[in-house]
C-alpha cells in the first residue's frame, strides 16, 4: 500500500489545562473518501485545524500529504483544498472578485474548471457575496476550495446549517467532483445518514481518542447485537470488545465489535434460551462506540 | 501575492480612510472658519480629535472584526504565511494614517495661509502628532493582535495609551530623558525640544521597527485564534 | 423570582469587571497613600482621588455595558426571556444593582481619602470637595444610566460604551443649546438646579428608555462603519449648535496696517544704562513697553529700531490711531479720520534739560495722556530730574525736581504751555512710581507715597490746589494681582474731599492696586450703587471684591465671589502680561494673546461673554468704542515664531464685535 494521505501520531492538543486530544492515531489513505464522526465538543474541528497547521499540537506528529502540517504549513494549503465549517467570506467582495482574488494565491489554479462550477452551481458572478442564500454560499467555498485541484481535500462539516435539499444537493456535488479523481477526501461531520453513502472509511472519535477506524464495510459487518435472556453463567467481562449493553425486562441485548465466531458461541453459551443476532446501521454503531456503556457491572449484580 | 492581501485590506478598510480624512477635514474647515471654540490654539484642537478619533477608528475592528465576521478561518487556509497577513493589515493602516495626517497638515496649511501662525508652523505640529499616533498604533498592534471583540481592542489602546502616559509622566518628573525619547506622546510635548529632531528620529524610528516587527512576529506566533 | 438568586448571578458575573475597575481605579490613591505612610508625611492623596473622580464615570459605562451584555448577549437573549421574569423588573433589579457596584467602585478611594484624612486629622469640611464628590456620584450615575440604555438598544460593549460616553458628553453641553443665555461654563455650575435638572430627567430618561427597550426588545444591528459615520453626523451637528451658543467673539473686520518703525534709544527705568548691558535683558524692556524714542545718541546709550506697541488712544470718547487719525466706525467698519500731526512730533520735547541729571517721564514715552478741553487737545506728562550718589553699599538715586507738564496740540506740532513744579511730593526714600487720573476739572499726580491735586480748568495755566506729603502706602508693585488671597481687604481712601465720593473711593482702589494705565482706565465698577473691583489671582482665577463699607481713612472691601479659569481658559497665553479693566461693566482680561470679556454686571458673578485667541499673535493695544465694540491692535509675535519663519513683523487691526 501507498503512502497515506493523512497521518497522524499521537497527537496530543490542548487548550490551557483542558485536554482537547489525548493522544489521535488516524491514517488516510490515499484516493478514499474518508468519513469523520464525533459529537459536537470531541475535537473534530481542533484535529483539522491542527492538520492545516493553524495550531501548534502539544505532542505528536501530523502528516499531510507527507509533510508536517506545522512546519511546512504553506505547501501544504497549497496542495489541500479546504472548506470550513458555516464558511463565512468577504460579504463585500462580489463572486467573481473573490475567485479571482482566491486564484491569485494559487500558482497551479484551474480557470477553465472553476468556470464550469460557477455555471454548475448557478451563481452569478457580479452578486455580492453577502447577498448569496446559505447554499449559494457553501457552493461557492466548495469551488474555491477546490478551484486549484487539490488532491487532498478537508472538508469540516460542510453542510452544517443547510436544509436538506441544499445539503443533499451539496453533497451530490462533491460525490461528482471528487469521486471519479481518485482524489482524497476528508470529510467531518456529526450527521452519519449524511457521511454512510459517500465514505469508504471511517473514523470516530470521541473525547480526543480515536475508538475506530476502518473501512465503512468492514464496520457494518462487524458490529453485531445480540439480545439474550441471560443465565446463570452469565459473564461479559469474559468477552472482549463490548460496546453497550441494556437491559430491559429480563433480556439483555449486548452490542459487540470484530465480531468473530468464537464470540458469537461464547455469547450463545451464556444465554438460556438462544440468541437473536442482529445487524445495525451506522447511526446505531455510532452510538454504541459514543454512549455505550461498555458492558455495565451493574447488570452483572442484578443477576 | 503580497500585492493581493494589501489589495483586500486597502478595499475593506478604505472607509476609514475615507471617515477620518473627511472628519478631520471638516472639523479642520469648521475651526478656521467658523472658530468653533476659541479657548484653545485651533491647530492642537484638531490634532486632539484626530490623536482620538484615528487610532480608535483604525485598532477597534483591524483584527477582532476578521474575529467577528468570522473570517479569519478563510483568510487562515489561504497559503500565505501569517507575518504577511499581519504586515498588510498594519501597512495599509500606517499608510493611510500617514496619508489622513498629510492631507490634513496641508489643509491646515492652506486654511491658515501664514495668517494664524507662521509658515508650517501648523504643518509642523500635525505631523508631530501623525507620528505619535502611527506609534501608538504600533504599540496597539503588538498587543492588540489577538483581541477577539472590539471591546478587546479599546481596552488595550487604553492601557497602551494611558501606559505610555504614566511612562511619560515619569520620566519627565524624574528626569530620564533616555525614556521619555520613546514615548510617543513626548512628540506632542514641549519636551521635544530638549531631545532634538535627531535624537528623536534616532530613538523612536528603531523603536517603531522594533515594535512592529515583535508584533509581526507575535501574530505569526499566537496559536489561540479561532 | 428569587431575588437573590438574580442578585448573586448578576454580582458574580460581573466580578472580574469590577476586580479591574476597583485596580484602576485605586492604583494611584493606594500608591500615594503607601508612598505616604513609607515616607511619614503627607497622607493627603486629595489630588489622586480627583483623578479617580475623573476615571469613575467611564468606569461606570463599563460597568454598566458589561452588566446588560452579559444578559441581552444575542445568543442569551432568547434563554433569559424563555423564563418566567417579567422584563421590567429584572431589567430594573439588573440597573440598580449596577448603579450600586459602580457608586461602590466610586466610593473606594473616597473612604480610603477620608480615613487618611482622619488619621492626618485634617479638616475635609474645609473644603467645597465635598460638593465635587457629591457631584461626581451624580455624574456616574449619568455615566452609568446612558451607558445602559445603549447597550440595551447597540448590544456591543465597545460600541454602546463608546456611545453612552458621548452622549453623556451631550449631557454636559445640553443646557447651552436651551434657549437660556447660557455662554460661560460657570453659568451652568453656578445656578446649579438646571443643570441637576437635566443630569436628573437625563437619568430617568434613560432607565425608563431602557425599561421600553428592553421590553419590546428594541434593538439595532449595528455595523461599525454605518454607526461611526451616523455618529460623526451627530457629533457635526451637535457642535454647529455648540458653536453658536459659545461665547466667542466675533471679528467684524480685519485690516492689515503698516508697522510703524521708528528708531528708538533705549534706556532703563531710572535712566542710567549699567555697564556691559544684554541686548537681550533689553529685549524684556522692549517688550513691557520701555521704550524712549531717541533724542540724542549720547554715551551708553543704544540705538534701536522698534516696532511702535501702542497705537491706540483714547481721548474723551473717542479713540485715536497713531495720533495721527480719529478711528470711526460705521456699519462695522473702521476708517480712519483725518487728525494731522506727524509722527515726529507725536512726543513733546522737554523744556528744561538738566544736564548731569538722568530724565524720566510718565506716562512712559510711547503712552499718551492726551484729554479734550476747550476745544483743544493737551497732554500731560510727569517728568522726574534724579541723580545717582555714591554710597555704601549701594549707589543711591536721588530724586531732585519733579514737573508737571501740559503740551498743547496747535495742529502741527505738540507745544509746552505750562509747568508745574510739584517736587514737595518728594520723599527721602522715593522711588520712581507714577501715577496720574483726571476727574473732572481736577488731576491727580501720584508720585510715590505722595500727591499733589492739580487744578486744570485752563491747562495753560496750571494751578496747585494741594499737595500731600508722604500720607499714602507704597503701591503693590504686583499689578492687579490678589494677595494672599485675603477675604477682606482695608484700602486707604485718598484724602481728597473735594470730588465725589464714588470717584474717590475708584480713585483710591486704582492707585492701592497700581494701575500703570489707570489714567485711562480702572478696575473699578460702579453699579447700582454697588463699588466693587476685579483682581487676578495668581492660581487662575478672576476675583470680584465688594466695597462694604468706608469712613474717613479707609474703605472696607470683601471678597465676593472667584471665577476660577477653565482649563482651556488658563492655557491662553501668559500671565505676566495680562492686563485688566473695566468699562461699562464688562470685564476685559487680556492675557498675551487672548482676550476674555466678562459680564460682571448681572447678579454677583462673573460670566464669561467671549473669548477671542489668536495663537502667534500679541495683542498689543486695545480700546473699546463707544458701543462696546472692541480693537485690537495685533502683531505677529516674531520672537516666539523666529524657530519657524523671518518673516516681518505684521501687524493688523481687527475690530470685533460686542459680545
Amino acid at each position: 500500500m501507498s503512502e497515506p494521505a493523512i497521518k497522524i501520531e499521537g497527537l496530543h492538543f490542548s487548550y490551557g489545562k483542558k485536554q482537547v486530544l489525548k493522544g489521535v492515531n488516524l491514517e488516510v489513505p490515499k484516493g478514499s473518501i474518508f468519513g469523520f464522526l464525533g459529537r459536537n465538543g470531541t475535537g473534530k474541528t481542533t484535529l483539522i485545524k491542527t492538520m492545516l497547521g493553524l495550531q501548534k499540537p502539544k505532542s505528536g506528529k501530523c502528516l499531510v500529504g507527507g509533510m508536517d502540517s506545522f512546519t511546512q504549513t504553506l505547501d501544504i494549503r497549497k496542495r489541500i483544498g479546504f472548506m470550513a465549517e458555516d464558511q463565512q467570506m468577504y460579504g463585500w467582495m462580489k463572486v467573481k472578485q473573490i475567485i479571482k482574488w482566491v486564484a491569485g494565491f494559487y500558482p497551479n489554479w484551474d480557470y477553465e474548471f472553476s468556470d464550469k462550477l460557477i455555471v454548475k452551481f448557478g451563481l452569478s458572478l457580479d452578486a455580492k457575496v453577502k447577498e448569496l442564500s446559505k447554499g449559494q454560499n457553501s457552493s461557492l467555498a466548495l469551488l474555491l476550495a477546490l478551484g486549484h485541484r487539490p488532491d487532498i481535500v478537508i472538508l469540516d462539516d460542510p453542510t452544517l446549517g443547510l436544509d436538506p435539499i441544499a445539503r443533499k444537493d451539496f453533497l451530490r456535488h462533491v460525490i461528482e467532483l471528487l469521486q471519479s479523481d481518485g482524489v482524497t477526501v476528508f470529510f467531518s461531520s456529526h450527521l452519519l445518514y449524511e457521511i454512510e453513502p459517500v465514505a469508504d472509511y471511517i473514523a470516530i472519535l470521541d473525547k480526543g481518542v480515536i475508538v475506530k477506524s476502518c473501512k465503512t464495510e468492514e464496520l457494518r459487518e462487524s458490529v453485531r447485537r445480540f439480545i439474550l435472556t441471560p443465565s446463570s453463567n452469565t459473564n461479559f467481562s469474559e468477552i472482549p470488545g463490548i460496546l453497550d449493553t441494556f437491559q430491559t425486562g429480563n433480556t439483555i441485548s449486548v452490542t459487540i465489535e470484530d465480531c468473530t465466531e468464537q464470540k458469537r458461541e461464547k455469547i450463545k453459551s451464556m444465554s438460556s434460551n438462544g440468541t437473536q443476532e442482529n445487524e445495525l446501521n451506522l447511526d446505531e454503531i455510532f452510538e454504541a462506540y459514543v454512549i455505550g456503556n461498555k458492558g455495565l457491572e451493574s447488570i452483572e449484580s442484578k443477576i | 501575492m503580497f500585492q493581493m492581501i494589501l489589495w483586500k485590506e486597502w478595499k475593506e478598510n478604505f472607509w476609514k480612510l475615507l471617515f477620518c480624512g473627511l472628519v478631520s477635514a471638516v472639523f479642520t474647515i469648521m475651526l478656521f472658519r467658523i472658530r468653533l471654540i476659541p479657548d484653545i490654539s485651533n491647530c492642537f484642537l484638531i490634532s486632539f480629535v484626530q490623536l482620538f478619533v484615528v487610532p480608535i477608528v483604525y485598532s477597534l475592528d483591524i483584527f477582532s472584526g476578521e474575529m467577528s465576521n468570522r473570517t479569519i478561518y478563510f483568510l487562515f487556509k489561504i497559503p500565505v504565511p501569517r507575518w504577511m497577513i499581519f504586515f498588510s493589515k498594519f501597512i495599509v493602516s500606517a499608510v493611510s494614517i500617514v496619508i489622513i495626517f498629510i492631507i490634513s497638515s496641508i489643509l491646515m496649511e492652506v486654511m491658515s495661509h501664514g495668517r494664524e501662525a507662521p509658515v508650517f508652523y501648523l504643518m509642523g505640529i500635525n505631523m508631530l502628532f501623525s507620528a505619535a499616533v502611527l506609534l501608538l498604533f504600533t504599540w496597539f498592534c503588538l498587543f492588540g493582535c489577538q483581541s477577539r471583540s472590539e471591546a478587546g481592542s479599546l481596552a488595550i489602546l487604553f492601557a497602551v495609551g494611558i501606559g505610555w502616559g504614566i511612562v511619560l509622566l515619569w520620566s519627565s518628573l524624574c528626569n530620564v530623558t533616555w525614556a521619555e525619547r520613546f514615548v510617543p506622546f513626548s512628540f506632542i510635548l514641549t519636551r521635544f525640544r530638549e531631545i532634538g529632531l535627531i535624537g528623536i528620529i534616532f530613538s523612536q524610528v528603531p523603536a517603531f521597527l522594533i515594535v512592529s516587527i515583535i508584533a509581526c512576529y507575535r501574530y505569526a506566533s499566537i496559536r489561540r485564534y479561532l | 423570582m428569587k431575588i437573590q438568586g438574580i442578585i448573586h448571578q448578576n454580582i458574580s458575573q460581573l466580578k472580574w469587571h469590577i476586580l479591574a475597575s476597583l485596580a484602576v481605579i485605586m492604583v494611584l490613591p493606594a500608591e500615594e497613600f503607601i508612598v505616604g505612610l513609607k515616607d511619614g508625611y503627607g497622607f493627603d492623596i486629595g489630588l489622586t482621588v480627583i483623578s479617580s473622580i475623573i476615571i469613575a464615570p467611564f468606569l461606570a459605562g463599563l460597568i454598566a455595558c458589561a452588566n446588560v451584555q452579559a444578559d441581552l448577549d444575542e445568543r442569551r437573549y432568547i434563554f433569559w426571556r424563555s423564563k418566567p421574569a417579567g422584563v421590567k423588573s429584572s431589567i430594573t433589579l439588573k440597573y440598580f444593582i449596577g448603579i450600586v457596584l459602580s457608586v461602590f467602585i466610586l466610593a473606594c478611594p473616597i473612604i480610603l481619602w477620608t480615613i487618611v484624612s482622619l488619621f492626618s486629622s485634617k479638616n475635609l469640611f474645609e473644603s467645597d470637595f465635598w460638593y465635587i464628590i457629591f457631584l461626581s456620584f451624580f455624574f456616574v450615575i449619568m455615566t452609568y444610566s446612558l451607558c445602559f440604555a445603549s447597550n440595551i438598544v447597540v448590544r456591543s460593549t465597545a460600541r454602546s460604551w463608546l456611545i453612552g460616553i458621548l452622549l453623556a458628553g451631550f449631557v454636559l453641553i445640553f443646557p447651552f443649546f436651551l434657549p437660556l443665555g447660557y455662554k460661560d461654563y460657570f453659568d451652568i455650575y453656578d445656578s446649579g438646579d438646571i443643570f441637576m435638572i437635566i443630569v436628573a430627567v437625563s437619568i430617568v430618561f434613560a432607565f425608563i428608555f431602557s425599561l421600553f427597550a428592553a421590553q419590546h426588545d428594541w434593538h439595532l444591528k449595528t455595523n461599525l462603519r454605518r454607526l461611526l459615520w451616523v455618529i460623526a453626523g451627530l457629533v457635526f451637528i451637535m457642535l454647529m449648535l455648540f458653536s453658536s451658543q459659545v461665547a466667542n467673539i466675533k471679528v467684524l473686520q480685519e485690516k492689515e496696517i503698516e508697522p510703524l518703525l521708528v528708531m528708538n534709544e533705549v534706556r532703563p527705568i531710572g535712566g542710567i544704562l549699567a555697564e556691559n548691558y544684554n541686548v537681550e535683558e533689553f529685549r524684556d524692556y522692549l517688550r513691557s513697553g520701555e521704550i524712549i524714542r531717541s533724542i540724542s545718541s549720547g554715551e551708553g546709550e543704544y540705538r534701536e529700531a522698534f516696532w511702535e506697541i501702542n497705537p491706540l488712544e483714547y481721548v474723551g470718547d473717542k479713540v485715536l490711531f497713531r495720533l495721527r487719525y480719529y478711528i470711526d466706525e460705521v456699519d462695522n467698519k473702521i476708517s480712519l479720520g483725518e487728525f494731522k500731526s506727524t509722527p515726529e512730533e507725536i512726543l513733546p520735547k522737554p523744556v528744561t534739560d538738566i544736564n548731569g541729571y538722568g530724565q524720566s517721564t510718565f506716562p512712559y514715552n510711547d503712552d499718551r495722556f492726551i484729554r479734550e478741553i476747550n476745544g483743544n487737545l493737551y497732554s500731560f506728562y510727569i517728568y522726574t530730574y534724579d541723580r545717582t550718589v555714591e554710597a555704601e553699599p549701594h549707589d543711591r538715586t536721588i530724586y531732585e525736581k519733579v514737573f508737571l507738564r501740559s503740551y498743547k496740540y496747535t495742529g502741527h506740532s505738540w507745544i509746552t504751555v505750562c509747568e508745574l513744579d510739584i517736587s514737595e511730593c518728594i520723599t527721602d526714600d522715593m522711588i520712581n512710581n507714577e501715577a496720574m487720573r483726571i476727574i473732572g476739572d481736577k488731576l491727580f499726580a501720584f508720585i510715590d507715597k505722595s500727591f499733589a491735586e492739580v487744578d486744570i480748568t485752563n491747562p495753560e495755566d496750571l494751578k496747585m490746589i494741594t499737595s500731600k506729603v508722604n500720607i499714602l502706602p507704597r503701591q503693590n508693585w504686583y499689578f492687579y494681582y490678589m494677595r494672599n488671597k485675603e477675604n477682606k481687604v482695608t484700602i486707604p481712601l485718598i484724602p481728597a474731599e473735594e470730588i465725589d465720593i464714588e470717584e474717590r473711593i475708584r480713585l483710591s482702589i486704582d492707585r492701592f492696586y497700581h494701575s500703570h494705565n489707570m489714567y485711562d482706565l480702572s478696575i473699578v465698577d460702579i453699579y447700582n450703587k454697588k463699588i466693587s473691583y476685579f483682581l487676578i489671582d495668581s492660581s487662575d482665577g478672576i476675583a470680584r471684591y465688594e466695597v462694604t463699607g468706608w469712613n474717613q481713612d479707609e474703605i472696607n472691601c470683601e471678597l465676593k465671589s472667584f471665577r476660577k479659569l477653565t482649563m482651556l481658559e488658563g492655557m491662553t497665553g501668559a500671565k505676566h502680561g495680562s492686563d485688566l479693566f473695566v468699562k461699562n461693566g464688562r470685564l476685559y482680561y487680556l492675557t498675551g494673546n487672548s482676550l476674555m470679556v466678562f459680564d460682571v454686571r448681572s447678579d454677583n458673578r462673573i460670566r464669561k461673554l467671549g473669548h477671542f485667541v489668536r495663537i502667534n499673535y500679541e495683542i498689543q493695544d486695545i480700546a473699546v468704542l463707544e458701543d462696546d465694540n472692541i480693537l485690537l491692535c495685533l502683531s505677529l509675535d516674531t520672537e516666539s515664531a523666529s524657530d519657524f519663519t523671518k518673516n516681518p513683523k505684521r501687524v493688523s487691526m481687527c475690530l470685533l464685535k460686542a459680545p
